[in-house]
């Protein structure tokens, strides 16, 4: 019998730390959103994981309004994104480095 | 190994390699594209762990909508330079450090975890779809309002926030 939590949780915690590290090591804006969606990725699998031992189904429920909030998420910061290249002409993260207007 | 195992292990490497190219690529459309791969394969691994709505919400919202956006966010945010749409990396030495060691961290409590209560999978419901549906409209209501108000609001500003306007 082969523990599939197990992996399962391992493949979470390393989608997570493979996100974190994007994050840091990109210096475009859509690659930090992309590792944020692997986060949120790495989360809703720890939640499925868990989902089976429930018979009430409240990881899985829950892991459905995590999607929806990370839809959510990426609408905006997309659209963030749009108005930051149209105002400095790039998408460098390190060139957006003022606040002024 | 029975073709349930073989499917696991498949979802998984494929998976964990996507990840890790993501990190690796400097291409950002790859980079989108490896993004689908590591959704489909999540979607995978949650139809093996009995979560086949999640599953199918996963593919509709992440791989059939999310992914979209993102690309259609590459396309307007990026100059392509010769082109491919290329992107440098800054503060490698840090990054690997600190997802190292938190992933280190991770592995350890997850071998504090009780591989046999792990294992357990309790008596699901038979129709999932329909027990999701009835929890939605029933103990979940109030969080089902509040998510539906906040795609609303969330459609709504973001539309206006990506018009043009002659100022900010």
């Amino acid at each position: 019998m082969i523990d599939f939590a197990t992996y399962g949780m391992y493949l979470a915690a390393m989608l997570f730390c493979l996100g974190l590290a994007i994050m840091i090591v990109k210096r475009n804006m859509i690659f930090v959103l992309i590792g944020v969606e692997l986060i949120l990725n790495a989360a809703n699998l720890n939640m499925v994981i868990f989902s089976r031992n429930d018979p009430n189904l409240g990881g899985q429920i829950f892991t459905i309004f995590s999607i929806v909030i990370a839809a959510a998420e990426v609408t905006v910061a997309l659209a963030i994104a749009l108005n930051v290249y149209k105002y400095y002409k790039t998408s460098d993260l390190d060139e957006v480095n003022e606040l002024k207007h | 190994m029975t073709p349930i195992d073989v499917a696991f292990f498949f979802f998984l490497i494929v998976t964990g390699l996507a990840g890790i190219g993501i990190l690796l690529t400097r291409n950002v459309i790859h980079a989108a594209m490896l993004l689908v791969i590591v959704l489909l394969g999540v979607a995978g691994l949650y139809v093996l762990f009995r979560a086949e709505f999640a599953a199918v919400v996963q593919v509709l919202i992440y791989a059939g909508g999310i992914v979209v956006l993102i690309a259609f966010g590459v396309m307007l945010t990026n100059r392509p330079e010769n082109g491919k749409l290329m992107t440098g990396n800054h503060l490698v030495l840090p990054a690997l450090l600190v997802s190292s060691g938190l992933f280190y961290y991770l592995v350890q409590g997850i071998q504090l975890l009780d591989p046999i209560a792990t294992q357990q999978v309790a008596k699901l419901p038979e129709d999932q779809v329909e027990y999701i549906g009835a929890a939605f409209m029933t103990d979940y209501i109030v969080a089902f309002e509040l998510i539906a108000f906040i795609l609303l609001v969330v459609l709504v500003g973001a539309a206006y926030l990506a018009k043009h306007h002659s100022r900010l």
